[in-house]
C-alpha cells in the first residue's frame, strides 16, 4: 500500500473511532446525557482511552522540532534521544531547544516562554538553578542536580494556591521538560568545573517512580556513595539512562570518578499502585507532579536496556562503579539488572499504564498529565 | 521499612522541592501559564476552556 493511501486508511479509522466514542458517549446538542458511560472519569467507559484528548486541538512545533527515533542506539550501545530532553550527548545552545510536537496553543506558550528565557541567556539560567541548588542542599550533602527540579524556575511550578500549583505540575510537566533538562545538565556541568581531580560524583538511574531517593537512604552502600560524593546527578527517569556516557565524559575530563546506582522497580506497580504508584503521588496536592504514560514506559524498558549496555562497556572503568538497587518493598542490594527488566516491550507497556489510569480514580489533572502523550506522540 | 516510610519519603521530598520553588521565586521565569485549563473528568479539555487560546 502506498503511505498516501495509508495515511488515508489510518484517517478513516480514526474517524471511525471518534463517531464510536460521541455515539457510546451520548454526545449531542444538549452535550453529556445523565447516567451516559463515558461521564465519570473514564470509568467503565467504552471509549478508547485518551481519545478526546488525541483530538484536542495542537499546534505545530516551531523550529527546531524535536521528534527522535527513541529506539535508536549511537555509538555507546545506548540510544541517543528519549522523546523528551535533549539529545544524550547535546548541553544546549547549541544546539537550539528542540520543540515537542503536537502541544495544545496554552501548552505551547508555557514551553516557548521557558524556552526563549533560556536562549537569551543560558548560563544565567544554568548559574540561577545552581544557586538554588546550593541554597537548598543540606550542610555536609553533595548538591544534587535534577531535570525535574529546573522547572521550579518557572512561575507555573510556585502558584500559590496550592491546587492550581498541583495541576500545573501535572499538565505542564511535559511542556517544560525540554528547557528543563538544558538548564540542570549545563548547571551541572558547571558544577563539575569548580571540583578537583580524584572527587566523586554519584548518578542515580532507574525508571520514573522507581523510588530512586527512597531506596538510597535505605541502602548502606548506596549512602556511602552519596557521603563521598561532591556532586549528584539525579536522572530523570524520562531521559531513559541516555545521559550516562555523556557525564562519564563530562567528569573524565575533569578527572572525576563516577558512581552509579540503579534502581530496579516493577513498572506496573510503580504506575498504578494505589499507595506506592505515581499516579497516587501526583494526587498529593503538596507534590502534584505527574509523567506521561509513554515517558514512563519508556523509562522502564529503554532505560533498564541502555544501562545495563552502559556497565557492560564501563564494568571495567576504574573511573567508574556501579551498584545495583531493588525497590520492590524493601529496597535492599541486587547483583545486577533482573533478566525481566531487560525484555519489557515500552509500546506494552504503555498501553497498560493508559488503559489503567483511564480507569482508575483519580483528579482529572493526574489523567491529563498520565495521557497527553497519546496527542503529542500520536504514531508512537 | 513499612510502606508508611516511602510515602513519608514523598512528602519529605515534596516538601523539598517547594523550598526551592520558593528560594526560585524571585528569579524565575514567567511563563504566562494563566489559570489552569477547566477539565472534563477523564483530563480533556472541557470545550470552550478559557485558558486555552
Amino acid at each position: 500500500m502506498k503511505l498516501s493511501q495509508l495515511k488515508r486508511v489510518r484517517v478513516a479509522l480514526l474517524v471511525d473511532k471518534i463517531q464510536t466514542i460521541v455515539k457510546n458517549c451520548g454526545i449531542g446538542p444538549g452535550g453529556f446525557q445523565p447516567g451516559n458511560r463515558c461521564q465519570r472519569g473514564g470509568k467503565g467507559g467504552g471509549s478508547v482511552p485518551g481519545a478526546t484528548i488525541r483530538s484536542e486541538a495542537k499546534t505545530g512545533a516551531p523550529p527546531p522540532p524535536y521528534s527522535p527515533n527513541v529506539d535508536k542506539i549511537g555509538k555507546h550501545g545506548v540510544t541517543t534521544h528519549a522523546r523528551v530532553g535533549v539529545g544524550a550527548e547535546d548541553l544546549p545552545p547549541p544546539p537550539k531547544i528542540g520543540r515537542i510536537p503536537n502541544l495544545t496553543p496554552h501548552e505551547r506558550r508555557v514551553e516557548t516562554m521557558f524556552v526563549k528565557a533560556f536562549e537569551k541567556d543560558p548560563n544565567g539560567m544554568a548559574n540561577k538553578f545552581l544557586d538554588i541548588v546550593k541554597q537548598s542542599t543540606k550542610p555536609g550533602d553533595a548538591p544534587t542536580f535534577g531535570t525535574d527540579d529546573a522547572k521550579v524556575l518557572t512561575s507555573a511550578w510556585s502558584h500559590k494556591d496550592i491546587n492550581k500549583r498541583a495541576q500545573n505540575r501535572a499538565t505542564l510537566n511535559t511542556p517544560l521538560h525540554q528547557t528543563a533538562n538544558a538548564i540542570a545538565k549545563r548547571a551541572f556541568v558547571n558544577h563539575l568545573d569548580t571540583l578537583k581531580p580524584g572527587d566523586e560524583v554519584m548518578v542515580t538511574v532507574g525508571g520514573c517512580g522507581a523510588g530512586k531517593g527512597y531506596a538510597l537512604k535505605n541502602v548502606p552502600e548506596a549512602l556511602d556513595m552519596k557521603k563521598k560524593a561532591k556532586a549528584v546527578w539525579d536522572s530523570a527517569g524520562d531521559q531513559n539512562a541516555t545521559e550516562n556516557p555523556w557525564i562519564q565524559k563530562e567528569a573524565e575530563k575533569r578527572g572525576l570518578k563516577v558512581n552509579y546506582v540503579y534502581v530496579h522497580a516493577d513498572p506496573k506497580t510503580q504506575w498504578a499502585h494505589p499507595e506506592r504508584g505515581v499516579v497516587k503521588r501526583a494526587g498529593d496536592p503538596n507534590d502534584g507532579r505527574m509523567v506521561d504514560a509513554k515517558v514512563f514506559a519508556d523509562s522502564y524498558a529503554l532505560g533498564a536496556k541502555n544501562h545495563q549496555a552502559f556497565y557492560e562497556a564501563n564494568k571495567n572503568n576504574k573511573n567508574a562503579s556501579f551498584i545495583f538497587l531493588e525497590n520492590t518493598g524493601m529496597p535492599k542490594k541486587l547483583d545486577g539488572i533482573p533478566k525481566d527488566s531487560l525484555q519489557l516491550d515500552r509500546k506494552e507497556l504503555a498501553k497498560f499504564a493508559i488503559a489503567r489510569v483511564a480507569k482508575i480514580d483519580a483528579p482529572a489533572h493526574v489523567k491529563r498529565g498520565a495521557l497527553m502523550g497519546i496527542r503529542i506522540w500520536e504514531d508512537d | 521499612m513499612s510502606k508508611e516510610s516511602e510515602q513519608d519519603f514523598w512528602k519529605e521530598d515534596a516538601d523539598r522541592l517547594n523550598q526551592m520553588a520558593e528560594l526560585a521565586k524571585g528569579v524565575s521565569v514567567d511563563v504566562k501559564e494563566g489559570e489552569p485549563p477547566e477539565l472534563n473528568d477523564d483530563g480533556s479539555l472541557k470545550e470552550g476552556s478559557k485558558s486555552e487560546d
